[in-house]
C-alpha cells in the first residue's frame, strides 16, 4: 500500500522548506531560522545582505539544478525503459562539460551567456554518439549503461588532459566539474530557471503518453501514440535540461538516477505526479547535499555532487547487482 | 464481396523487416463480425501481416482500408485507434498498477493531453471488465495475476478501446490448455456481440473450431482462404506444414481437425 499521492507531495515540499531554511540559516555567519524569513520580507533586516546575496540565489539554483536534474533521469528510464539510466551514467553530463572546459580553459573572459549553448551542443553530442555506438543494445539495460559509463569515462580522461595541460585555470574548472554551487549569484539563475520554466510544463505534457510508453512499444502504438515521436521529443527535453543544470554547476552526479526511482516506489507509474515529485526530490537531494558540504567540516566548503556521489554511487551499484539478469 | 461486408481490405501490400521483405503485393479482405484465423508455418508472415495492419510495422508499400473510406496508413494513428484494437504477442505491464488502471489505459485514444477520464470513459472501462469477466479483479494489482487472469485484462483493455475490429497475436501461447479455451470462448462470445477478430493462432484444431475462416499462409504469400470445412484438408496440410496428417470431424464441434500420422507406420511400410 502506498500512501496517497497528497500526503506524499506535502511531506516532499516540507522536506525541501526545511532543507531550504536550514540552508540559509546555516554558514560563516548563523542566521537563526526565524530571521531567514525576516531577512526575506524586509530589507532593513540586518541579514538582508548576506540572505539575499548570498545564500538565497545558491539555494535556489542549488534547487533548480536538482529539479533538472532528477526530471531529465526520469524521462531517460521512461523513454529508452533502462532503470540504471540517467543522464551521467550515459555520459550526457560528462559530454557537456567537456564542450564547456575549453570554454573556461582558453577563453577565461567569455560572457557566462556563451556556457549553456556549449553545454547543450556537448550534451546532445554526447547522446548521439551513445545512441549511434548501443544502438543494438536499447533491450540490454545494463550493457547499454556500460557503453554510457565508457563514453562518460573517455570525456572524463579529454577533459583531465586539457586541465593538465593548461594548470592555470585547473581551480575554477575543477570546482565548477565537482558540481559546486559554490559562488553562485543571481548572474547564474538566467542560464537554469528559463529552460526548467519551459521544459517542465513541456514534459508534463508528455506525461500521460510516457504512461502509455510503459506498455510497450506495440500496445502504445495501437492506442494512437506515435511512439518514435514521443521518444526523441522526450529525449531533447531531457538533455536539455541536464545541459542546461551543467551550464551552471557541472556534473552532480546521481540526482538524475536516484530520484526517480525514489518517487517511482512512493507513487507508482503515473507521470503526471512523477514530474513534479521528481523535481521536488532532485531539488531536496541537490539542496541538502550542498548543505551537508558546507557544515560537515567548516569552514571547508566540499563541492555538492561529491556528496551526491556518496548517497548515490552506492544506490547505484545496488540497481547493477538487482538487475543483473537484464 | 459486397463492400459492406467486408473490415478490412489490403491491397498489394508489402511489408518488410529492416531489409527483408516479408510480405509482397499481398491482396485479402477480412469480413465483417467474423472470427478470421491466419495460419501457417513458422516464418510465413502471419505475424508480420497483423503488425502492417496494425501499423505496428510501416508496409513499404500497398495499401489497408477498414470499412471502406478510412486509410490506416493516411489517416491520424489516434483515429485507427478507435477502429482497430490489437493484443501484441508480448505484453508489458508496469509493475504496481490495479487492474482497473491497466483496462483504463484502453481509452487512451479518447483522452486529452492529460488522460484524464470522464462518467463515459468509466462505463466503458466497467463494461470492458465485466465482458472480459475481471471485474471482481479491478482492484488487484496485475503482478499478483495469474496468466490466464493477466491475458483476459490484457482483453479487457482492448475491449475498453470500443472498436469494431480486434486483433490478437497467438493471444493463447503462454495459456495452459485450461486457459487457452476459456480465452477463446471469450473471443466468441465478444465476436456473437458484433465483433470483428483477426487472430493469428499456432493451434490448428483451435483454428478450425473457433475461425469462420481461415487465412492459410506461406513464406509470405496467402495459399488459400476459406472456411475450415473448405480449405483445411490433408494435402494443405502435407503442402503448407509439411505434415502428415489425417483430417477428420471434430465430434464435438464438428469441424475438421488434424491428427498427427504415427511416425512408426511409415517405418513399418518401409521395412
Amino acid at each position: 500500500m502506498r500512501a496517497h499521492p497528497a500526503i506524499t507531495f506535502i511531506c516532499l515540499i516540507f522536506l525541501l522548506l526545511f532543507f531550504s531554511v536550514w540552508h540559509i540559516s546555516a554558514g560563516a555567519i548563523y542566521i537563526a531560522p526565524l530571521d531567514v524569513f525576516k531577512a526575506l520580507q524586509s530589507h532593513d533586516s540586518e541579514h538582508n545582505f548576506i540572505v539575499n546575496n548570498f545564500r538565497l540565489p545558491r539555494l535556489l539554483i542549488s534547487g533548480l539544478v536538482g529539479a533538472a536534474l532528477a526530471i531529465s533521469g526520469l524521462l531517460i528510464q521512461g523513454v529508452i525503459r533502462n532503470p540504471l539510466a540517467s543522464p551521467d551514467v550515459l555520459g550526457v553530463t560528462s559530454g557537456a562539460s567537456l564542450a564547456v572546459i575549453p570554454l573556461a580553459v582558453f577563453w577565461p573572459d567569455a560572457p557566462i551567456s556563451y556556457i549553456p549553448p556549449a553545454a547543450l551542443i556537448g550534451g546532445f553530442g554526447a547522446t548521439a554518439l551513445l545512441l549511434f555506438l548501443a544502438r543494438h543494445l536499447l533491450q540490454r539495460p545494463a550493457a547499454f549503461a556500460l557503453v554510457g559509463i565508457a563514453l562518460a569515462a573517455i570525456f572524463g580522461a579529454a577533459i583531465d588532459y586539457l586541465l593538465s595541460v593548461n594548470p592555470l585555470e585547473i581551480n575554477t574548472a575543477m570546482l565548477w566539474l565537482t558540481g559546486s554551487v559554490w559562488g553562485r549569484n543571481w548572474n547564474h539563475l538566467p542560464l537554469i530557471a528559463p529552460w526548467l520554466a519551459v521544459l517542465m510544463p513541456l514534459a508534463m505534457l508528455l506525461a500521460y503518453r510516457l504512461d502509455l510508453l510503459g506498455l510497450g512499444d506495440d500496445t502504445a502504438t495501437s492506442l494512437g501514440t506515435r511512439v518514435k515521436k514521443l521518444r526523441l521529443l522526450s529525449i531533447v527535453v531531457a538533455i536539455s535540461l541536464a545541459s542546461a543544470a551543467v551550464s551552471v554547476c557541472g556534473s552532480i552526479g546521481f540526482v538524475g538516477l536516484v530520484s526517480p526511482h525514489l518517487v517511482r516506489s512512493l507513487l507508482g507509474h503515473k507521470h503526471l505526479l512523477l514530474i513534479p515529485a521528481t523535481a521536488l526530490t532532485g531539488a531536496i537531494l541537490v539542496i541538502s547535499a550542498d548543505l551537508f558540504a558546507r557544515i560537515l567540516m567548516p569552514p571547508i566548503e566540499l563541492p555538492a555532487g561529491i556528496l551526491t556521489a556518496f548517497i548515490g554511487a552506492p544506490y547505484f551499484i545496488f540497481l547493477l547487482c538487482r538487475y543483473k539478469n537484464w | 464481396m459486397d463492400i459492406q461486408q467486408t473490415a478490412i481490405s489490403i491491397d498489394n501490400l508489402d511489408v518488410r523487416y529492416a531489409t527483408k521483405k516479408i510480405i509482397s503485393n499481398l491482396e485479402l479482405s477480412i469480413k465483417k463480425g467474423k472470427i478470421t484465423a491466419l495460419i501457417g508455418p513458422n516464418g510465413c508472415g502471419k505475424s508480420t501481416l497483423l503488425k502492417g495492419i496494425s501499423r505496428l510495422l510501416k508496409p513499404s508499400a500497398g495499401s489497408i482500408h477498414l470499412g471502406s473510406d478510412i486509410d490506416v496508413l493516411k489517416c491520424p494513428t489516434k483515429e485507427i485507434a478507435k477502429r482497430l484494437a490489437m493484443l501484441p504477442q508480448v505484453t508489458q505491464s508496469p509493475q504496481g498498477i490495479t487492474v482497473k488502471t491497466l483496462v483504463a489505459f484502453g481509452r487512451a485514444p479518447y483522452l486529452n493531453q492529460f488522460g484524464m477520464l470522464k462518467d463515459a470513459d468509466h462505463r466503458q472501462i466497467e463494461l470492458a471488465m465485466s465482458q472480459a469477466g475481471v471485474s471482481e479483479l479491478a482492484d488487484d494489482y496485475i503482478d499478483q495475476l495469474s496468466g490466464g487472469q493477466l491475458q483476459r485484462v490484457w482483453i479487457a483493455l482492448i475491449l475498453a478501446q470500443d472498436t469494431d475490429i480486434l486483433l490478437l497475436d497467438e493471444p493463447t501461447t503462454y495459456l495452459d490448455i485450461c486457459h487457452q479455451y476459456e480465452l477463446l470462448n471469450l473471443l466468441s462470445d465478444l465476436n456473437l456481440r458484433g465483433k470483428t477478430i483477426v487472430i493469428v493462432m499456432h493451434d490448428l484444431n483451435q483454428a478450425c473450431r473457433y475461425a469462420h475462416e481461415l487465412v492459410i499462409m506461406q513464406r509470405g504469400e496467402i495459399i488459400d482462404i476459406g472456411t475450415p470445412d473448405k480449405v483445411f484438408t490433408e494435402k494443405m496440410l502435407r503442402d503448407v506444414f509439411s505434415f502428415e496428417a489425417i483430417v477428420i470431424n471434430d465430434p464435438e464441434a464438428n469441424t475438421p481437425m488434424s491428427i498427427a500420422r504415427c511416425q512408426k507406420k511409415t517405418d513399418s511400410r518401409a521395412a
